[in-house]
């Protein structure tokens, strides 16, 4: 004899998210999930949008670690409000830990909440943490492959943010190549070309993060 | 991704139906899983039959289901089976499509 059932296996995690989002919602507050690889750039990338949004939306942070505070004392050292996760192990984080993390964060006076994820392709793109939005940080010594190899994070993403582009020319990167897959994947993200090393391409960035106000 | 801890997922829903019915023994748990759900399935398996060794589901089988991606484009209608891994429409290019199946992740039934 069958029993039916129908139970969604993350469902635990999804309710967690939809909590998280009515949270921000309440304060008025949009937030980043920022993934990608170990080393593309993703703390490098929050310290440039905490200078860069200073006057016009505080940028506050949930950063998120395996096992070290080193993420999270780089972003302090530039006075922005930050959260951090310390997973024990876990390779990426689910709306509980960023619920609870949300809870020390003082939304009312953030502009921003931008969580930073485990550095990692894979198991990131699977738990939705209640952000409004999804950002993938690439960068140029990783290999232009990335997007065919790991689809479904690239799938997801609101943009995609390619870094390290003062090394053009140093690696073999086919940008092009890059952003055809990109757009056969997920015609609808926007995508920035950038180098956190020298400021190329980040005003772009953050208006998309934060737009200034019409005058 | 995290077969180990979907597979203990799998396993408590399973026990908890079953006890809600007063079942004992729980012979094969069903779910249903997206081919785009990012999960192995052979890993999954594997993990589901380390895990299940006690209560009801000990020994039992898992047996998956698998969703086959399907698209649908907003613009010009087209339900279409996407061959690799894109959400541009394969008929008129259009970037308005959406996933309708293809990331299922659930259990749907237990056999006892």
């Amino acid at each position: 004899m069958e029993i039916k059932i129908i139970e969604r296996i993350l469902a635990a995690n999804e309710n967690a998210a939809a909590e998280n989002r009515e949270l921000l919602d309440h304060n008025h507050v949009p937030a980043l999930n920022v993934m990608g690889s170990p080393g593309a750039g993703k703390t490098s990338l929050i310290e440039r949008t905490i200078a860069l949004l200073r006057d016009r939306a505080p940028v506050a942070v949930i950063e998120g670690d395996i096992a070290t505070t080193r993420d999270a004392e780089r972003v302090a050292k530039l006075g922005a409000p930050v959260v951090q996760i310390a997973t024990g192990g876990e390779c990426h984080l689910d709306a509980a830990m960023v619920g609870e993390a949300l809870a020390n964060l003082d939304l009312h006076s953030a502009g921003v909440v931008i969580i930073e994820n485990v550095g990692n392709l894979v198991c990131p793109a699977e738990f939705d943490l209640g952000e409004h939005r999804k950002v993938v940080v690439a960068s140029l010594p990783e290999g232009d492959d990335k997007i065919e190899k790991y689809p479904l994070i690239f799938s997801i993403a609101d943009a995609v943010v390619l870094n390290k582009t003062d090394m053009a020319g140093l690696v073999d990167f086919d940008i092009k190549r890059f952003r055809s897959e990109l757009d056969a994947i997920n015609p609808k993200a926007a995508f920035f070309e950038v180098s956190c090393r020298t400021w190329h391409g980040l005003d772009e960035w953050a208006e998309w993060v934060a737009p200034r106000a019409v005058a | 991704m995290h077969e180990a801890s979907l597979a203990r997922r799998i396993i408590e829903i399973a026990e908890s139906r079953a006890k809600l019915h007063g079942i004992l023994s729980v012979k094969s748990v069903k779910v249903r899983v997206g081919r785009w759900a990012g999960v192995n399935v052979d890993q999954l398996r594997r993990a589901f039959t380390q895990a299940a060794n006690a209560g009801a589901t000990a020994g039992a089988r898992l047996d998956v289901e698998l969703v086959e991606p399907v698209c649908r484009c907003e613009d010009c209608g087209a339900v279409f089976d996407p061959q690799r891994f894109t959400l541009r429409c394969a008929h008129c290019g259009s970037a308005k499509v959406v996933l309708r199946q293809g990331r299922e992740l659930e259990v749907v039934g237990i056999e006892v």
